[in-house]
């Protein structure tokens, strides 16, 4: 996952799809190695990176009971994210489907990715641009599986 | 009634520059169909006349201009309507109390109250009805079948790609949420289309025909992120929708118009399943060879003055706009049959369509709420207020 990140990265460096706005990841894990909120996380922090953008508000469905989480996230500068983990069966393949939008093209990747980059590890999530905002988001999806309503994410509130 | 006994006569409400002609030809390539005329309200504006005028003679049919005249023929048995959205409900209702059976474009309306106006006139004279929809595809038909044959246990959540590849995009400006009107009242635009509506209602429908009950729950978003002329009008150009349903399974939609060059082909398509003993993936395009050889790379047509997103068949011919050839996709049947030879087959056997105007209703409803979402930046329980 981490070269997925930094390839991702590098092609957005590129300007070839032009401004990234929105990201669609779907991910499959094996859940008893790691809680789908966690993985949660560390994708969104991803997405986040990605985007280059604060998160504002969040919609979240599922729960860990449940077997997939779900995350709709909308951006203080516009920009979306859809991410949804669900848990594999126990010796089920990791999968990545991604879809990351630019307003001139598109990223597509799809893969059952080695074990090893499966999903990206905390490290991932220490590194990132996004370490501050991510722990506020992840606040808020708690708060929006608890309420059933969207949450606004501390610090992310416009300005407008 | 069975089979072959019967040519239906079919009615064309609204000619050129609307779906009617992609669904004129499915019709007409039906046997047991026979297009009658191309006709419309007495009242439209010239150059709509005009549009349905030309459409009547390339198909070789009478032009009835007014509405009420052809709906009193004997010989017209259904009414494929395509009117531009704001009267779209309207030209429903008066055709089903004519007694026609209803094949509708999508969406069915642009309001909920047209919406129940068309269930009830469909309901009251006892028609047959369907939406247009995705869901007799060959993906949507596998995803269904994969579902049914309880490969992935029980349905816990779905997702839904759909997007279409046209446009030049880059031109809207960024930067900013999109103020969302809770109720849009304007749907048709020669440049633009409420693209939560226009992409997101082939989720919407797909999802609840896979889900099989009523949504309880839209928490939507909608942006504008690709075209100047989506903004310029206000409209937006993408539209994100997360629902519940009844059973509580969730779902989740992505939904817009994304550029030319932003997808190998039409644009990404295609279901994920979660269930409890696994999930799945149905992609529009898979299975599918990938081709590449030493041949001119496929180019985007030029921009139509009239059409620039691309919208009608028969701009795209104009502008002679070339299929993508890279993704030749496998399929099992040479020749799936149209959604509207679908729609015969519910009138010949007397049950309702998957897709009726009561489903197309439904969708309505959904996609409805999700502006009030979009707008109010929170969840928004169904049904909606009367």
């Amino acid at each position: 996952m981490r070269f997925l990140y930094q390839t991702v990265k590098e092609v957005l460096a590129s300007g070839r799809i032009g401004s990234p706005v929105f990201v669609r990841c779907l991910a499959q894990i094996a859940s008893d190695r790691v809680h789908l909120q966690d993985a949660l996380a560390e994708v969104l922090a991803t997405a986040s990176a990605w985007l280059g953008a604060h998160p504002q508000q969040v919609y979240a469905q599922g729960g860990e009971d449940a077997g997939h989480i779900t995350a709709a996230v909308h951006y203080v500068s516009g920009q979306t994210a859809l991410v949804s983990m669900s848990a594999t069966k126990t010796d089920g393949p990791p999968r990545v489907d991604l879809m990351l939008l630019g307003n001139k093209g598109a990223i597509y990747h799809d893969s059952l990715l080695l074990p090893l980059f499966a999903m990206p590890t905390t490290r991932l999530i220490s590194q990132s641009e996004q370490l501050s905002s991510t722990k506020a988001l992840m606040d808020a999806v708690e708060r929006s599986l608890q309420t059933g309503k969207s949450a606004i994410i501390e610090g992310g509130k416009s300005d407008e | 009634m069975s089979k072959g006994e019967k040519t239906y006569g079919v009615l064309l409400a609204t000619g050129l520059r609307t779906h009617q002609e992609n669904y004129a030809l499915a019709f007409k390539a039906d046997p047991r169909c026979r297009l009658i005329a191309v006709a419309d309200e007495a009242d439209v504006p010239p150059r709509r006349a005009e549009w349905n005028r030309k459409f009547a003679e390339e198909m070789n049919l009478p032009y009835i201009p007014n509405l009420d005249d052809a709906l009193a023929r004997d010989d017209v048995d259904i009414v494929s309507v395509c009117s531009e959205h704001e009267r779209r409900g309207r030209v429903a209702v008066k055709c089903a109390q004519a007694g026609k059976h209803l094949y509708l474009d999508k969406p069915m309306t642009c309001s909920v109250a047209d919406a129940d106006a068309v269930v009830a006139a469909v309901e009251k004279a006892g028609v047959r009805s369907q939406m247009f929809s995705f869901i007799h595809n060959p993906w949507a038909q596998a995803a269904k079948k994969a579902l049914d044959s309880g490969a992935i246990g029980e349905l816990v959540s779905v997702h839904c790609d759909v997007m279409f590849a046209k446009g030049n995009p880059g031109t809207a400006p960024l930067g900013k949420q999109r103020k969302q009107d809770p109720h849009p009242t304007r749907f048709t635009f020669m440049d633009s289309k409420r693209e939560l509506r226009a992409t997101g209602v082939y989720a919407v429908g797909l999802i609840r025909w896979l889900v099989g009950c009523e949504v309880q729950t839209v928490y939507g978003v909608t942006a504008n992120y690709f075209f100047a002329e989506h903004a310029k009008n206000d409209v937006e150009d993408f539209g994100l929708l997360a629902l519940n349903f009844e059973n509580n399974i969730t779902a989740t939609v992505a939904s817009g118009r994304i550029g030319w060059m932003s997808h190998p082909q039409g644009g990404p398509n295609g279901v994920y399943l979660i269930g409890t003993k696994g999930t799945l993936k149905i992609d529009a395009y898979q299975p599918r060879i990938e081709v590449y050889a030493d041949e001119p790379p496929w180019t985007k047509p030029p921009v139509h003055p009239e059409d620039p997103m691309s919208f009608w068949s028969s701009t795209q011919d104009e502008v002679k706009t070339q299929p993508k050839h890279g993704w030749v996709v496998i399929r099992d049947e040479v020749e799936p049959a149209s959604d509207a030879s679908r729609f015969i087959d519910c009138i010949e056997s007397g049950r309702e369509s998957e897709m009726s105007a009561k489903g197309g209703a439904a969708v309505v409803e959904v996609l409805m709420a999700g502006y009030v979402s979009a707008a109010k930046g929170d969840v928004v329980p169904l049904p909606l207020p009367r």
